[in-house]
């Protein structure tokens, strides 16, 4: 006998996505995660664009992670053009990220999953019996949002960041201000990285490759090398050679695998790889839950995610406090022709940003890989594998127990169909 | 006693209502829910988009509780499980419309609500995304995939509005939280039509002391661009990229006059109106007006 359970509209995620599993006797036939978020084709439009538009249009790839996608632009454009940026610049983007990363968890946590580990419909319904927790979820949000707005000029689609630096510097009396509050709210950090240890998580221990980049969680400025674990790091900018896109025919989101393995990015990856790196607390935390090393089970991520939040609370505090804003001019550049990469860990994983330009700034081609597509092939297979274990319970609850899965990886739909140019053969 | 006749009447005369249990129990639930349930029903629904306007509404924070509390919010994806409500006092629309799905869905929402917003630049005029169907649209869609994939070929993007009509533009790239909040204010404070802007961008700008980027020979789009932003971008050192739109009385021919004594080229003038709002009327003729160099 055939069953086929289609989740037709997975909700508390971002963007637009479905999925289809087909079972027969007992054996999974098909798992096919359809994104049917409208083709945006990004790439394309940034053809033909100038160098300096690059940063504000794939901004709007996604509101989620937009400094992500700005960023990474900026450093791909710089690499093109040769510009080295200021120490200054340098630490501010990387408090931009830092608090893009804060908002970005925070939203997943509170909003998105939580609420399945409690037994409710949204956050929102959850606020009738634990309103602690929903205003805990509020006010993590809210300091990711705070270093956003202090650095960019507005949570979202950030203004102040361009080529070469920042257009527009905080005034060091609101970085104390910042830092301040950062300080008194820590704790908050520390009782949610607790709270999750705790989670109970479904079985799911399928061995699976873990990639970040090597410089996650301190500041570098060297070539940017991707680790995997048991495996020898790669070149971020060679990520071409090794990260395979594949088209497939349901689904506007490309999927890519490295050597035609699934593996994962993102937060559980990074700390995988980079957990001795974490600060004191976030530290000690992990090593009380006695979660065995590397972390296999997708379920974790959220879990990692809190620890990771807490980790870049105290690395923010430490940036503020060490720096003193002084008012700096962009460095003088030449508009010529060439080609840039950059690799970003972002909220979601790594993610990857290739402009070519010509003589006058124009961009004549544009790449960019997103974490999500880098995980979906990781959550199909994921399904498969988890889906014989649900079959005993009927369909409404293996539809949420799958969806619990899914929303495990914090899949960011939008920022996955903005289609990725490549040339076959 | 009375009151179950009541009920029993208004059944009879609501239209479909069949006397099958279950839809007797799904009628007396609706009969219940009004009897108490004063506050207006809202749905947020999400087209084609970087969720980012969803994402708005969510950086409201501590006020989202209260707007939780005010209306009843049936639909919201990116929060809470997928239900329904047969009628909408107000909808909020995200998103461009890119699909023939999103078109029928758009559609929908107009016939079951009452008072229908567009949310953000997208859901306005197509946003950044439709940038994509000026000259090249083909060279760009295969440009990202090479081989025909059954359902990439989309609709021309553009905003909500040409296929249904709306009763406020809340326009922006983001959208201005304190605007969403002012108007959902007003619609629940039982306001029929909430004050839109009518001034450009400069009058907010120059209000806050800034220095004119037209004045230093840069392309700023501020004189024919709405205001309600509080000219954030200027006031941060960046010009004014128009992502609120043209007014509807914009001089566009006049700013493509003090552009061209900014010694640039043609084609960065048209790519300056071809960004945001490039299929609104106003922009589209700007673009119209200066010669297409197109990159091969």
């Amino acid at each position: 006998m055939t069953t086929t359970i289609k989740l037709d509209h997975i909700t508390k995620i971002e963007g637009h996505a479905r999925l289809i599993v087909k079972v027969d006797n007992g054996k999974v036939k098909k798992a096919q995660l359809e994104v049917y978020e409208g083709a945006r084709f990004f790439e394309g439009i940034l053809k033909g664009r100038k160098y300096d538009e690059a940063n504000v249009i794939t901004s709007r790839i996604c509101g989620v992670c937009s400094q992500s996608h700005t960023i990474a632009a900026l450093k791909a454009i710089e690499d093109a053009l040769q510009i080295k940026v200021t120490k200054q610049t340098h630490m501010l983007r990387e408090l931009l990220l830092i608090g893009s990363i804060i908002q970005s968890h925070a939203l997943h946590l509170f909003f998105l999953s939580l609420p399945d580990y409690y037994g409710y419909d949204s956050a929102i319904a959850m606020a009738g019996k634990y309103p602690g927790l929903v205003k805990r979820g509020l006010k993590l949000k809210r300091l990711g949002n705070d270093i956003c707005t202090l650095i960019g000029g507005r949570e979202i689609h950030t203004i102040t960041a361009v080529v070469g630096g920042f257009c527009h510097v905080p005034a060091q009396k609101d970085i104390n201000t910042l830092l301040k509050s950062l300080k008194k709210d820590k704790k908050e950090f520390i009782a949610t990285a607790k709270l999750l240890a705790k989670l109970k998580v479904p079985k799911l221990e399928t061995p699976r490759y873990f990639y970040a980049m090597k410089d996650s969680y301190k500041y570098s400025e060297e070539e940017g090398l991707i680790e995997c674990i048991g495996n020898k790091c790669i070149p971020a900018k060679s990520y071409g050679q090794y990260f395979k896109e594949d088209i497939m025919q349901y689904s506007t989101a490309k999927f890519v695998t490295v050597g035609g393995e699934r593996f994962m990015v993102g937060a559980q990856a990074r700390i995988n790889l980079y957990h001795n790196r974490l600060c004191k607390e976030a530290a000690t935390i992990l090593k009380q839950s006695r979660i065995k090393l590397p972390m296999q089970n997708p379920y974790y991520n959220n879990f990692c995610q809190a620890l990771e939040m807490l980790h870049l609370c105290h690395r923010a505090i430490e940036l503020l406090s060490k720096l003193k804003i002084k008012e700096e001019k962009v460095p003088e550049f030449r508009v010529k022709a060439g080609t840039g990469i950059a690799a970003v860990e972002v909220p979601r994983g790594t993610l990857f940003h290739e402009y070519e330009l010509d003589d006058n700034g124009m961009i004549i081609r544009a790449n960019i890989i997103t974490p999500t597509t880098q995980n979906l092939k990781s959550i199909e297979e994921d399904v498969k594998d988890i889906l014989p274990s649900l079959l005993q319970y009927g369909e409404e609850r293996i539809k949420m127990e799958l969806e619990k899965l899914i929303r495990a990886y914090d899949p960011c739909i939008s920022c996955s169909t903005h289609f990725l140019k490549i040339k076959w053969e | 006693m009375c009151a179950r006749m009541a009920r029993c009447f208004a059944m009879m005369l609501l239209p479909g209502s069949v006397m099958d249990k279950g839809e007797i129990v799904k009628v007396k639930q609706k009969k219940e829910t009004t009897k108490k349930e004063k506050r207006p029903v809202v749905g947020i629904f999400s087209m084609t988009s970087c969720s980012g306007c969803q994402i708005r509404m969510l950086d409201m924070e501590d006020w989202l509780i209260d707007l939780f509390k005010l209306c009843n919010v049936v639909h919201f994806p990116l929060v809470k499980k997928h239900e329904h409500a047969d009628h909408y006092d107000i909808a909020i629309i995200e998103g461009a419309v890119t699909t023939e799905d999103e078109l029928t869905e758009v559609k929908q929402i107009r016939e079951k609500s009452s008072f229908v917003i567009a949310l953000g630049t997208c859901a306005t005029y197509g946003g950044i995304p439709s940038i994509k169907d000026y000259g090249y649209r083909e060279e760009i869609e295969k440009t990202v995939y090479p081989e025909p994939v059954p359902f990439i070929h989309n609709l021309g993007v553009c905003g909500v509005y040409p296929h249904i009509q709306i009763d406020y533009f809340l326009r922006g790239c983001p959208p201005d939280k304190d605007e969403i909040k002012r108007v959902l204010l007003d619609l629940i404070n039982g306001k029929k039509s909430p004050k839109n802007f009518d001034d450009p961008v400069c009058a907010e700008c120059r209000a806050k002391g800034n220095d004119c980027f037209l004045q230093k020979g840069q392309l700023c789009m501020g004189p024919v661009t709405y205001s309600g932003c509080g000219a954030l971008c200027p006031s941060m050192g960046y010009l004014c990229y128009g992502c609120r739109g043209p007014l509807d009385d914009a001089n566009v021919h006049s700013l493509i006059h003090i552009f061209e004594q900014c010694h640039v080229s043609e084609d960065d003038i048209r790519r300056m109106f071809i960004k945001f709002a490039g299929t609104s009327k106003k922009f589209r003729e700007a673009h119209n007006l200066c010669k297409i160099t197109a990159v091969k």
